[in-house]
């Protein structure tokens, strides 16, 4: 316990003196490291310390919240008291204890950060780059980066609990820039996990990195792809971009609680094809999205938001769940960037489940269209659910071939008009790491599907309708 | 401002740095968030965070943190140390000995009034109940509402020491109507003042009209064809592209041959309607009166007539071409604008419209997250806004996406307008240009 057990209740109670019912410290020590390489020497080697308290106090379905990065005890009480001047009321609940929640490790670190010197970890790197330059003359700049962070976090509130986890991330990333002298064209890979320098031993650096280089330098005599309504073939992996932006955050509390998401009241009904079975689970071992309590220190869960089309549950926070009703309870999903957040329902390890077909069937059925397997992001509109994410590679498929690769195009759409379109899924799920950025900062969530068909969305390229 | 530098400049001397920089800043906010007339939450935070960065043996190290005691110099300097044993290279030219008078950037006025959590609640809950009652479709209003006032920090030991603060009331109001069907149309728009609640609200009623109309316009839109149109961009589309375009004009970059404008220098980049300045200590949020090195920040022309007249550059950069440094440096040696304006035409919105005659106007893109490359600079973008037909604006379009180079976008501008609009960092005015690729139906 960084802040002791008599001054944690000595500040809970602060925050209760005026009629909150539920009271809660948030402590959060996050040290950052990123190794990166470029222009083919070290670029920079930087270090951060992210550390402080914040404190929030509900009242029924109102929420004060505050923080600071004063740890002393002076300051936290203060804290807590000038937040208690946002309720008008008498005390109802007083906490005297707080009993330490146990809890498993689904993050097992086999190979701590410590374990690698900084000369081996630079070294990883240089090998990775100078395979990309290999590759071609047309290979103008390679980023190779190593990103570590070790984060502990408390939690301690007034229902009595005591919660920590200790969070542990590593993510290897390869941009690479090639050019024609006319233009310029990129490619980027990032695999992530919620694990050690295990991730540096699993990876394949100087392939990923060599797949970056192919793909850059093979996107500059890329043609600009077709535009308009037409049959789109979303790939593996991060192809759940779509499912993220057009159906993730529309089902996040947030959006929930405040009717403003389409899938507001639709538990039950179906919203998606029959097929269509979706997942947010936040208790995959060493997912990038996993952590062993939430941040207000409740349970991941492996929640079930899509059950053969049918809509069977949202992501909710404490908050969240308060303001659609509270016999609902927390799905364990609530996140934030740092202490400077008030927390918010957030999605974890969220994918599309695995349907009956095979990639190749996929392909052939379709006559004509596009088929999308690198994708840089997205963004939804939560009150409106158009969504738009962009495809960094993708080919043209010509009856049931893959035919040529094309420059990026957008992809925009209504999730809800959207998820009734997917008529084939394949067998072939994969996730990959990402960050979404959204009220509560920026989190890490995994994103993730089979290979599967949107019978009609609209495709945007450069090239306009042609 | 609490903090004792010396300490850290002893601390940097026992480890034998060559020079020792540091950053420190408070920052105070108090924010209020109504949703539908009802206050959900409030927010109040204090944080103060030191950065330092030191060469030691020829090479830089840094490190940043929000833990601040009397331990924090020692912990600073080992961690310098540790990632400067194999950091960049690096040389003491490229730190700023300080020594030039700082022009005061336009953020901080002796006139501003702060107001409790209880003033701001009752500003917010005004401003929701006026966009509530603006129009009956409106179902539902966001209001958030803060006030910002911090002040920082830059000394290192070869001599510099700037100070600066701001303070600032921002906002932003988000409205979603629904017609008979139910059908939901949203808009957003943000809101400042660096003055007081008065002028505040004068600006939120602004944001209002801006918002409700984006959201109420849009009922029944559908997607255009798809072709080549003439164009009109509004002002914050324009800012949130020409954010972009900009870090092609880096002078890292060019030096590095990753810019399509090396060697451009003095010829013709763009249309000859366009000229941007370099515009720092403007009252807007980005302003400020020097950059992260400590560099006073200063005025100069970016794009003249169409000519690219400047890049910018950090000190590294500037010393690469044994040039004077103009104040944008953004960290690690990069180079960046602090804040920009677009020089207006004379034309109103209107008369933008006559010159169109027929073609679109686009007042609202998003996707900016993903759907722009800024080394390429080809960007694939969703939007909405409305046709112009004979010279006028007639039906409301959505679901379009605008797609092309920024390269062609800026060289193929044919006016400028003369309303304009700070999107953060970047003061525009309406442009038009003569050939957009719009996917649509």
């Amino acid at each position: 316990m960084i802040i002791s057990r008599k001054n944690s209740l000595a500040i809970l109670n602060a925050g209760l003196a005026t009629g909150a019912d539920y009271a809660e410290i948030y402590y959060q020590d996050n040290r950052g490291h990123n190794y990166t390489r470029r222009y083919k020497k070290v670029y920079s080697i930087s270090s951060n310390r992210t550390c402080g308290v914040g404190i929030r106090l509900l009242q029924g379905t109102k929420c004060v919240y505050g923080y600071t990065s004063d740890l002393s005890t002076k300051s936290l009480m203060k804290l807590a008291a000038d937040l208690a001047q946002g309720f008008e009321g008498k005390q109802v609940k007083e906490v005297t204890s707080l009993t330490e929640k146990k809890h498993g490790n689904l993050n097992q670190i086999k190979i701590p950060h410590s374990s690698w010197t900084t000369e081996q970890k630079l070294a990883y790197l240089e090998d990775g780059e100078k395979e990309a330059y290999k590759y071609s003359d047309q290979i103008k700049d390679v980023m190779a980066r190593l990103f570590e962070e070790d984060e502990h976090v408390e939690i301690y509130n007034s229902d009595g609990v005591f919660a920590s986890d200790d969070r542990v991330r590593t993510r290897i990333m390869s941009l690479v820039v090639a050019s024609d002298g006319k233009q310029f064209q990129t490619a980027f890979e990032g695999p992530g996990l919620s694990a050690g320098l295990e991730l540096l031993e699993s990876t394949d650096y100087k392939a990923q990195m060599l797949q970056c280089a192919q793909n850059a330098v093979a996107m500059l005599s890329a043609p600009e792809g077709p535009s308009g309504e037409m049959p789109v073939v979303l790939g593996n992996a991060f192809g759940g971009v779509l499912f993220h932006e057009s159906c993730g955050h529309p089902l996040e509390g947030s959006a929930i609680s405040h009717k403003t998401s389409p899938f507001t009241g639709k538990l039950g009904k179906t919203i998606a094809s029959p097929i269509v079975n979706a997942f947010d689970n936040g208790v995959i071992e060493n997912g990038w999205g996993t952590e062993n309590i939430d941040d207000e220190g409740n349970t991941p869960s492996a929640n079930q938001l899509i059950k053969d089309g049918v809509l069977v549950n949202y992501m909710l926070d404490r908050y969240t769940s308060r303001r659609i009703d509270s016999t609902l309870g927390s799905t364990g999903a609530c996140r934030r960037e740092n202490y400077r957040y008030t927390p918010t329902t957030r999605m974890t390890n969220t994918y599309i489940g695995n349907g009956t077909s095979t990639k190749d069937d996929i392909i052939k059925s379709v006559k004509k269209g596009i088929y999308c397997v690198g994708f840089t992001g997205g963004q939804v509109d939560p009150s409106t659910d158009q969504f738009i994410f962009t495809s960094s590679t993708a080919y043209t498929i010509e009856d049931g071939k893959i035919g040529h690769l094309i420059k990026p195009v957008s992809l925009i759409g209504y999730g809800y008009e959207i998820l009734p379109n997917i008529t084939m899924i394949a067998d072939d799920l994969q996730r990959a790491p990402g960050v979404c950025g959204a009220a509560s900062g920026s989190c890490y969530v995994e994103v993730g599907q089979p290979t599967l068909l949107i019978s009609k969305m609209l495709v945007g390229s450069a090239g306009g309708n042609n | 401002m609490s903090i004792n530098i010396n300490k850290y400049f002893e601390a940097s001397k026992a480890s034998k740095m060559d020079v020792f920089q540091m950053s420190y800043g408070t920052t105070t906010e108090t924010t209020v968030s109504v949703f539908n007339n009802d206050v959900e939450n409030q927010q109040i935070g204090v944080a103060s965070d030191i950065s330092g960065k030191a060469l030691y043996q020829g090479k830089i190290g840094s490190f940043s943190t929000d833990a601040i005691d009397s331990k924090t110099p020692e912990i600073m300097m080992q961690a310098i140390l540790e990632s400067a044993k194999y950091g960049k290279d690096d040389k003491i030219d490229n730190f700023y000995k300080g020594g030039k008078k700082y022009r005061k950037a336009k953020i901080c006025f002796p006139d501003f009034k702060p107001s409790s959590l209880k003033d701001l609640r009752a500003f917010a809950l005004d401003i929701s109940a006026i966009a509530q009652k603006k129009d009956k479709r409106i179902s539902k209003v966001q209001v958030d509402v803060t006030m910002i006032t911090s002040q920082s920090l830059k000394a290192n030991t070869l001599g510099l020491k700037a100070k600066e603060s701001s303070k600032l009331y921002a906002g932003y109001v988000s409205i979603v109507a629904e017609n008979e069907k139910g059908e939901p149309r949203s808009g957003g728009w943000s809101f400042k003042s660096f003055h007081n609640l008065e002028e505040l609200k004068t600006n939120a009623l602004k944001a209002i009209d801006h918002a409700s109309k984006d959201a109420l316009d849009f009922f029944g839109s559908v997607a255009c064809k798809g072709k080549t149109y003439k164009t009109v961009l509004s002002p914050d589309s324009v800012a949130s592209l020409f954010s972009f375009y900009v870090g092609q004009l880096s002078a890292k970059n060019v030096q590095k041959h990753l810019s399509i404008f090396e060697g451009k220098l003095n010829q013709l980049i763009a249309s000859k309607s366009l000229t941007v300045l370099h515009t720092p200590h403007v009252s807007s949020a980005s302003a400020t009166s020097y950059d992260s090195e400590g560099v006073p920040t200063c005025d100069f022309p970016v794009i003249k007539r169409g000519v690219l007249t400047n890049y910018f550059y950090s000190l590294e950069t500037a010393n690469e071409e044994h040039i004077e440094c103009n104040g944008c440096g953004c960290g690690n040696g990069n180079a960046a604008p602090i804040t920009l304006t677009i020089k207006p035409g004379h034309f109103t919105q209107e008369e933008l419209f006559a010159k169109v005659n027929n073609g679109i106007f686009i007042n609202n893109i998003s996707g900016l997250n993903s759907g722009i490359n800024d080394t390429t600079l080809d960007f694939s973008l969703p939007c909405q806004g409305y046709l112009i037909e004979n010279g006028k604006l007639s039906t409301p379009v959505s679901m379009i996406i605008c797609a092309g180079n920024l390269k062609d976008v800026f060289a193929d501008i044919t006016a400028v307008g003369n309303d304009t609009y700070d999107g953060s960092g970047i003061i525009t005015p309406s442009v038009v240009i003569k050939k957009l690729a719009v996917s649509g139906k």
